[in-house]
């Protein structure tokens, strides 16, 4: 194979299209023949077109057993304005030497371009022109205008009203013809005006539309309008990692063409992050009217129904019945207040403890209850009603709806009683209520804002508890330690008096004699709390004795190069009762 | 006749009218002896409460909200200041923080039983282990006991200090402009407005800088609001 010189690379552009639409980009390639080592600008000025470099790749080609080499960038054309733009020159660095690509014209139009292929894009926003998804069920021919991802919102209605909830679904659709790998599991949604539940797990279909089949994902939320006013829902977005095909080496790609009929050249891909969006759609809120709005309007909007029950149905004096209040319906269930208490002369109420129940995946739909502990302050035969309003956009009125009152029989009782609502398993205590009307607890606990872990109390206890620990550990320590040493000292005079025990015997030859006495001689001094053997002799026979001749011989054995040394038995008897006096 | 109808109306309306100053007198008055009690008996959870729940019976909803959530950081656990802060929240249309696992704890055992008992188990394991240490008899079960004293205890406190509003959530307070305020992205009247905080939505003091607070939301979110709209939940702290 022959390497190809670098004097021999050229540099060219070419645009995949020459026509297009203003916001419909066309994909620029400036291609380098010849070398891999060269570098191309990351954006370009032109007017009326936004050039950014959208990736670049190496191809290889083998025609006739010589290869070249080339070095492809591809640069993402934006039109933001109509006419006829030219791209300019292009300036490319190439082996140490300049060189320019032709300019070249793109006509841009206003309105919907040409039929085309387009080419593969960073972003794509919105759905097919005028396409309508079309049910699938049959095989189809893939069209070359067809796109590769997009996404669409479907809303139920045209029009919602400030603080409405409706569910909606969002579907995005990938070309069946291309590879998609999702980077995130749900849609996001940002934007202001609006608020979006948590989107429910994508489920997956496939649908032919205008002739070309996609996968579909859908996605289910509900959605709300925070204020009124002509308000725009953003755009819902999901990034996939698209694999996309790029063109294969010159030669090879014309072969694999006359064979596969254009399809893609395998291995020939390259993986490219996408945002599949939905458009931004302007959606009229209305505002809730204020006319017939019912006095006890909580901000409940939707369709609703109410019922109630209410155990147990005979009580004792002082005993709580418990009253729940049941609202079914759709619509905003996370901004309702609870319903409004009529009828309730005689009996003790508490604020509610709320539960819902959603009956599907958003909670767009369920049950709320209010479950009220209420108790007879008087004979009672019938619990009190509870009246609700809502606001019905389907009708656009208010509507109050109220429970039917139950029987019961509870019988008074005069004594006031404290309940914390909801704490289930505490005893009413007597209240201490001051005014009439309000249903006070009773003091419980005395309570700062301090919390427990910055009182004085507290810190100080701990600071003992370490105090504590911390003394402790150090007594043990020394503790140990000094029983290391009393056991080290037992066990030195255990040994000593051994060794004193043994010079008794008669049948010790004198070396066996004079090693015994030196041993006794250095555990005793040691025990004595003498550096060395004889400073203690000194110190116990400052004029001479047994042990300092015991010593002298010792060493006269030790340096007269093994001599026997000759010990007395009178000498034995005297070191060994000097011994035994020092000992005691 | 004429006459007589006018005078017996002018009576009604008197009456109407003396009715309704009695009872908002009544109302003002449940205020006065609310706040009289937290005076005299000390700062309480249910002290607090029934301070909210007079603001609200006296039609003063974001002073009741301010009061509930007072009650809340006292006791996480009173489920009466719960219920009732979250269905005036819902009707000032307020957001509230979603509930969290901490919630779901409180509701049983207030925080600072964990962190005295979680301290007081760590100080008893940690006693028994020393004493296994430097025992001459040691025991693998009271060591046993020993590390599983410390291990509970260490959770306890944890627990108790990460559900303690009062130590968790740092500085809380409440938006108390009557007409909210806005959540910007700069502390600038010209910043653009990431939400508006409806009078009543309590926020996590971040830092407190002269004239704008950057808060924190239950949700997450982030922003500045004017110093000024904002009051702490813990009396007497000051931004």
């Amino acid at each position: 194979m022959l390497a190809v010189p670098a004097w021999a690379a050229s540099v060219s552009a070419r645009l995949t299209s020459e026509h297009t639409s203003v916001g419909l980009p066309v994909t620029l390639q400036v291609i380098v023949d010849g070398t891999t080592n060269a570098f191309a600008p990351r954006d370009i000025e032109a007017d009326g077109l936004r050039i950014q470099l959208a990736g670049q790749s190496t191809r290889v080609s083998v025609i006739n057993g010589r290869m070249t080499t080339s070095r492809v960038y591809s640069y993402q054309v934006m039109p933001t304005k109509e006419g006829t733009l030219e791209i300019p020159a292009i300036e490319v660095t190439v082996d140490d030497s300049s060189q320019k690509t032709q300019p070249l014209r793109l006509e841009v139009s206003p309105g919907t371009p040409p039929s085309r292929r387009p080419a593969p894009a960073p972003s794509v926003p919105a759905p097919p022109g005028g396409g309508q998804p079309s049910q699938s069920g049959q095989q189809t021919t893939p069209d070359p205008d067809a796109r590769m991802a997009f996404a669409e919102i479907i809303l139920p209605k045209d029009s919602l009203y400030a603080g409405e909830i409706i569910p909606i679904e969002v579907r995005f659709y990938f070309n069946q013809n291309y590879s998609f790998q999702l980077l995130e599991e749900e849609p996001r949604f940002s934007g202001e005006g609006f608020t979006v539940k948590k989107f429910t797990e994508g489920v997956r279909s496939e649908q032919v539309v205008d002739g070309t089949p996609y996968h579909v994902l859908t996605f289910k939320s509900a959605l709300t309008a925070v204020k009124s006013g002509e308000m725009e829902i953003p755009s819902i977005t999901l990034h996939v990692l698209a694999r996309i095909p790029v063109e294969g080496p010159a030669g090879f790609e014309n072969l694999f063409n006359q064979f596969f009929r254009n399809s893609p050249v395998p291995g020939f891909t390259e993986d490219r992050e996408l945002a599949v969006s939905t458009d931004p759609r302007t959606i009229p809120v209305k505002a809730l009217p204020k006319e017939n709005r019912p006095k006890d309007f909580g901000g409940a909007i939707g369709e609703f129904s109410i019922s109630a029950r209410a155990t147990p149905e005979k009580t004792g004096p002082g005993d709580p019945v418990t009253w729940t209040v049941d609202i079914t319906g759709r619509g905003n269930f996370d901004a309702m207040a609870g319903p409004t208490l009529v009828d309730d002369e005689g009996w003790r109420t508490y604020p509610p403890a709320e539960t819902f129940e959603a009956d599907d995946p958003v909670g767009y739909g369920g049950t709320k209850s209010f479950e009220y502990q209420i108790i007879a302050q008087e004979p009672q035969t019938q619990t009190p009603v509870a009246e609700f309003s809502y606001f019905d956009p389907n009708t656009e009125k208010y509507v109050t709806v109220k429970t039917e009152p139950i029987k019961v029989e509870a019988e008074g009782s005069s004594q006031p009683v404290a309940a914390a609502s909801g704490e289930s398993g505490s005893t009413p205590a007597p209240t201490a209520s001051p005014t009439p009307g309000i249903e006070h607890l009773a003091k419980k606990h005395a309570r700062s804002f301090t919390p427990l872990v910055r009182k004085t109390e507290f810190l100080v206890a701990n600071g003992v508890a370490l105090l504590i620990l911390v003394g402790v550990v150090l007594f043990m320590l020394v503790r140990k330690a000094r029983q290391g040493e009393g056991a080290r000292r037992s066990r030195m005079a255990r040994e000593r008096n051994s060794a004193i025990g043994g010079l008794r015997n008669a049948r010790l030859s004198d070396d066996e004699f004079l090693d015994g006495a030196c041993k006794a001689v250095k555990l005793q001094s040691e025990l004595a709390g003498y550096g060395d053997s004889t400073s203690w002799v000194r110190a116990m026979e400052p004029d001479g004795g047994p042990l300092t001749d015991l010593l002298a011989s010792a060493n006269e054995r030790k340096f007269s190069g093994g001599l026997a040394v000759r010990v007395s038995p009178e000498d034995r008897s005297r070191i060994t009762a000097a011994l035994e006096a020092a000992r005691k | 006749m004429r006459r007589l109808t006018a005078i017996a109306l002018a009576g009604l309306f008197l009456v109407t009218v003396q009715a309704q100053e009695e009872s908002a007198g009544s109302q003002s008055e449940a205020i006065k002896d609310a706040e009289r009690a937290l005076t005299v008996e000390g700062p309480s959870a249910e002290g607090y409460f029934n301070l909210g729940l007079a603001f609200q019976k006296n039609d003063q909803p974001v002073e009741a909200l301010l009061n509930y959530q007072r009650a809340l950081v006292l006791d996480p656990g009173l489920k009466a200041a719960r219920n009732a802060m979250s269905a005036l929240a819902a009707k000032q249309h307020v957001p509230l923080p979603p509930r969290t696992w901490q919630d779901d704890i409180t509701a049983f055992v207030h925080p600072e039983v964990l962190v005295a008992v979680g301290s007081t188990l760590t100080w008893v394991g940690m006693f028994v282990l020393l004493f296994t240490m430097f025992s001459s008899r040691r025991k693998s079960w009271v060591t046993g006991l020993g590390v599983v004293a410390v291990l509970v205890g260490s959770l306890s406190f944890a627990t108790g200090w990460v559900s303690d509003p009062r130590l968790a959530n740092g500085s809380l307070a409440m938006v108390m402009a009557k007409d909210g305020t806005e959540l910007r992205t700069a502390p600038t009247n010209g910043s653009s407005p990431i939400v508006s905080l409806p009078a009543g939505s309590p926020v996590g003091v971040l830092s407190p800088r002269g004239p704008w607070t950057y808060v924190a939301l239950g949700g997450g979110a982030k922003g500045w609001v004017p110093t000024d709209t904002l009051q702490p939940v813990v009396p007497g702290e000051t931004l």
